[in-house]
């Protein structure tokens, strides 16, 4: 079997295990959860307090928690990642035995935070340096050079400052090609 | 001092005009960051001995780098301008009024590089980013722009890679500064 | 078979063939409707083929149009035996299976293309998944094998490196002129390597359009200005160049001076520091000294702050005092106002006190006046106000009957609305209820009974199956037996018969009986085989028979009877086709 919100692929063992476990929960605590992890998917951490006290509701083992926790942090950055429509999620994974009350609430969640997940996501996607922040230290009149800080982010998130000295006369150079490669970007 | 007035004297009146000017061509060149000048070039037009030939490429690099004698007038020029033979002046001159523009350009450069990074060239490629492992769909245009820039020990590329509005923070940036 | 003839029937319904309701079986297909079904399935499977689904009356063309299905039949990888027969005389079991092969061909629903990108993104997109999916197909080879493949196409793997070229056209005069026909070194000499070339040209050129143009006298005092406080590195540079001569010794010594000179006058800042380090070096005592005057500073110091804190008190109360002052000069200040008012109106009837009588009069004309004034005014204002008034009255009653009119209007849409609205819960309740029902209806419902009932069947078909084989295996075991048993009898009777040959043999000798019955063994033993042998044969041929009379049925299932009268009608009317075509021809030439 393929599943478009694994991205054409078959489902993961764990994953089919883990909602059977699922499956055990009651609709409502799913959802509760499902929307704990969507907002750690975008903002980075999960509540896990409450994370505890529902599962702990839910009679369930720690190790069942996390595992709980990776499955549904699996189904939605997943589905995001593949853009699947809430309605094949919802097939999708009933067609995996999850219920069909648990199905629809978590396409409900996909669908309420899959922008933000998006969001986040195309954030996180490779890139080898992201410029930052800009600023000009020196900008004299008499001056023939400009002095410019580039502050720049590289994959690992390390922030790096290149001071760079500009000559005046290469500036309108610059920036005539800028504008040139900007409006090349928008007639794509 | 005598005997350096003399030395040039010497070595500079074996040259004819033309050889003179090739020379001094080919310094600025040199200066401009081309071909280097070498001993080899002028064995056969000049008389010069090896050491006479360093002397003379010393004396006319000294000039040439003076900023002084790129004002071409003649009350800011230095003594050794002055005490270099008439005909080498007028060519010096004619040299530095061609090249004026070039000159300066360089030894800007050089002097920017040796105060701190330095901005030579750049070079740009359009990119189109179709998906990555976070999103299998991303479809986004990234512009990579690569700063080549130069400080006092190496020559580097600084690449960035910029999306939409990151491009556009540049571009303000340097509108503010160029406007 | 029934079932499949619906399958195959639904699926040519859902692409659109004209199929009637009461054809249920594949028995019931005629020539077009075969033809259609067939030329509609290799439409969706194959688009682009062209083929009319119309069959022509015409009996070459028919045939033409049979082949050419058949064709594209096998090209689909088709393998039974298929002809134009197939589809102009066509057998019910052939056309079965031709189908069934056609519509599991059918392309799925997902498979279908979108319809045709046509932004710039969506055309690179689909070429870059050709050639994905062209490069997926081939071998692998390490990387640096394919210099010219896919990955290096677009972009060069050359670094963009450049120098500044002297391309210049700006300048006159014949020492210009000069400098270009004899010392300027053509570009290919300008660049140090020939993968500078390129970019050169292009960072020029983009320069020659942008760049502007700065002063170069402003540029050169600013690097004048700089370049005399670097000096120390250029030193630097100068003892790198080792020229060990007394020439240069003389030269550094005497720049060293001017830098010198330089130094003094362009930083002064520089000498405190330099001095102060000298003295630190060359003696302690000043140190201590030095420590001294320190602690004399920092006593200073602390005696100013504490002067400093008590003037910030004192600057606080006074500004306190300040503000208090402020308020009670506001308060004077409009005590001022208030009482020089008083006074000019004091003043002014002081003034008046003299001739009270006349200045009486004045002010009581002054007084008529107003009053006539305002008698006027209010005449004018009668005047103005009345035909406004009107105006006003005539606006509100236009406005009033517009307003009811529109608010009648507003309250039937109201009520529209609000009918509507009953309705629709109607509906709704119609629908929960429809819905309560259905959902009711769901657990009576036999769960999946389309699939479980097949398989029951399936099992039941295996079922007798087996059961058929277990009796073919005893019949077989049985026919076994009775050759088995056959064999042992003939060899019983050939041995007794060789037993009883010779005993009469001997006999025969002597006794003329016994000859006569040895005789009549022999004719016994070969009738008797004659026999067997004539047995068998009438085996063999029920045997044939029953392969026979097979043969049969399967041929009349053919139709074979019904086909050949209308093949031998289409022979006809292709003979009459030729005839009057060959009419036409002679006409024609003659």
């Amino acid at each position: 079997m393929k599943f478009r919100f694994l991205g054409d692929a078959d489902c993961p063992d764990w994953l089919l295990a883990e909602i059977n476990t699922l499956s055990r929960m009651t609709s409502i605590k799913m959802k509760v959860l499902g929307q704990l992890v969507a907002k750690s998917l975008t903002e980075g951490t999960l509540d896990e307090d409450k994370v505890k006290k529902l599962t702990q509701d839910a009679k369930l083992e720690p190790g069942d928690t996390k595992a709980i926790v990776a499955a549904l942090n699996l189904i939605l950055s997943s589905s995001t990642s593949h853009a699947v429509s809430a309605t094949d999620l919802s097939s999708e994974l009933q067609q995996l035995g999850l219920p069909r009350e648990h199905s629809t609430t978590l396409a409900r969640i996909y669908t309420e935070h899959s922008p933000q997940i998006t969001a986040t996501l195309s954030a996180q996607s490779l890139r080898l340096k992201r410029l930052s922040f800009i600023e000009t230290l020196e900008n004299e009149k008499t001056s023939p050079f400009v002095k410019i800080a580039f502050q720049t982010s590289d994959t690992a998130g390390k922030e790096e400052t290149n001071k760079v000295t500009i000559p005046k006369e290469s500036i309108p150079v610059l920036l005539a090609e800028l504008k040139r490669a900007r409006s090349l970007m928008e007639g794509l | 001092m005598e005997d350096e007035t003399e030395l040039l004297q010497n070595i500079f009146t074996k040259v004819n005009s033309d050889v003179m000017n090739q020379f001094l061509h080919a310094c600025v060149d040199e200066i401009c960051g081309r071909k280097r000048v070498t001993f080899q070039q002028f064995t056969n037009s000049v008389e010069w001995t090896e050491n006479e030939y360093k002397i003379a490429r010393q004396v006319i690099f000294d000039l040439l780098r003076n900023p002084a004698v790129l004002y071409l007038e003649n009350e800011r020029m230095p003594h050794r301008y002055v005490e270099t033979p008439a005909e080498l002046q007028l060519a010096i001159r004619t040299c530095v009024n061609i090249r004026r523009e070039h000159l300066v350009k360089a030894l800007l450069r050089e002097h920017s590089i040796k105060n701190g990074t330095t901005l030579l060239d750049f070079d740009w490629r359009l990119k189109w980013i179709m998906g990555s492992s976070k999103l299998a769909t991303l479809k986004e245009p990234l512009l990579q722009l690569d700063l080549i820039i130069e400080d006092s020990k190496s020559q580097q590329i600084l690449d960035l890679e910029l999306n939409r509005d990151e491009l556009d923070m540049l571009i303000n940036a340097l509108e503010e500064v160029g406007g | 078979m029934e079932e499949v003839d619906n399958i195959i029937i639904h699926s040519l319904r859902q692409i659109g063939c004209n199929i009637e309701e009461d054809v249920t079986n594949l028995g019931r297909f005629n020539t077009e409707l075969v033809v259609e079904a067939t030329v509609r399935c290799l439409d969706i499977i194959r688009p682009g083929l062209g083929i009319s689904t119309i069959v022509p009356a015409n009996m070459a063309a028919r045939f033409r149009l049979g082949a050419t299905l058949a064709q594209a039949c096998s090209e689909l990888g088709y393998r039974g035996d298929i002809g134009y027969q197939t589809f102009l005389y066509s057998s019910e079991v052939d056309l079965r299976r031709l189908l069934m092969f056609l519509i599991e061909k059918l392309p799925k629903e997902s498979d279908k293309s979108l319809n045709e990108p046509t932004s710039r993104i969506a055309l690179l997109e689909r070429q870059i998944s050709g050639a994905v999916s062209s490069d997926l197909s081939l071998p692998w080879l390490p990387h640096y094998c394919h210099k010219r493949g896919v990955r290096n196409k677009g972009c060069t793997d050359r670094r963009y490196r450049s120098v500044d070229l002297d391309i210049s056209t700006q300048g006159h005069g014949d020492d210009f002129q000069d400098y270009r026909v004899h010392y300027q070194k053509p570009i290919t000499d300008q660049v140090p390597d020939d993968q500078y070339l390129v970019p050169s040209l292009v960072s020029h050129n983009a320069k020659l359009i942008h760049e502007s143009a700065t002063n170069i006298i402003e540029r050169l005092q600013w690097l004048d200005m700089h370049k005399l406080s670097n000096e120390t590195v250029e030193d630097k540079v100068y003892s790198k160049n080792d020229v060990q001569s007394r020439f240069t010794l003389n030269q550094r010594l005497q720049f060293s001076q001017y830098h010198f000179v330089s130094q003094n006058t362009q930083s002064e800042e520089k000498i405190p520091v330099t001095q102060a380090h000298t003295e630190t070096v060359t003696s302690l005592s000043r140190e201590e000294r030095r420590e001294l005057k320190i602690d004399q500073v920092k006593s200073e110091c602390e005696s100013l702050r504490s002067n400093l804190d008590e003037l910030q008190v004192n600057v606080k109360q006074l500004s306190s005092k300040l503000s208090q002052v402020d308020v009670t000069l506001r308060n004077a200040e409009k005590e001022v106002k208030d009482s020089e008012e008083r006074r000019k109106i004091k003043a002014r009837t002081y003034d008046l006190l003299p001739n009270g009588e006349e200045n009486i009069k004045k002010l009581e004309a002054l007084v008529e006046a107003s009053a006539n004034k305002l008698i006027n005014l209010a005449t004018q204002w009668e005047r103005h106000r009345r035909p406004l008034v009107e105006k006003y009255r005539d606006e509100r009653a236009k406005y009033s009957t517009k307003a009811q009119s529109t608010s009648r209007k507003k309250l039937d849409e109201i009520k529209l609305l609000r009918e509507k609205e009953k309705e629709l819960i109607e509906e709704s309740r119609n629908k929960d209820q429809q819905c309560t029902q259905l959902l009711a209806e769901i657990p009576k419902l036999p769960k999946e009974s389309n699939r479980s009932a097949y398989t029951q069947r399936i099992l039941e078909i295996i079922n007798n199956v087996r059961k058929q084989r277990c009796e073919i295996d005893k019949v077989l075991a049985d026919t076994r037996e009775i050759q088995k048993d056959i064999n042992t009898l003939t060899g019983r009777l050939e041995r007794s018969f060789t037993v009883a040959d010779e005993l009469i043999f001997k006999d025969a000798k002597s006794n003329e009986a016994s000859r006569k019955a040895y005789k009549l063994l022999a004719t016994l033993h070969s009738d008797c085989a004659e026999l067997v042998t004539l047995v068998e044969e009438i085996g063999a041929t029920v045997r044939e028979i029953r392969d026979l009379e097979e043969q049969i049925d399967s041929e009349s299932a053919k139709n074979v009877g019904a086909n050949l009268e209308r093949i031998t009608a289409d022979l006809k009317q292709m003979k009459q086709e030729t005839a009057t075509l060959m009419a036409q021809l002679q006409s024609k030439n003659s």
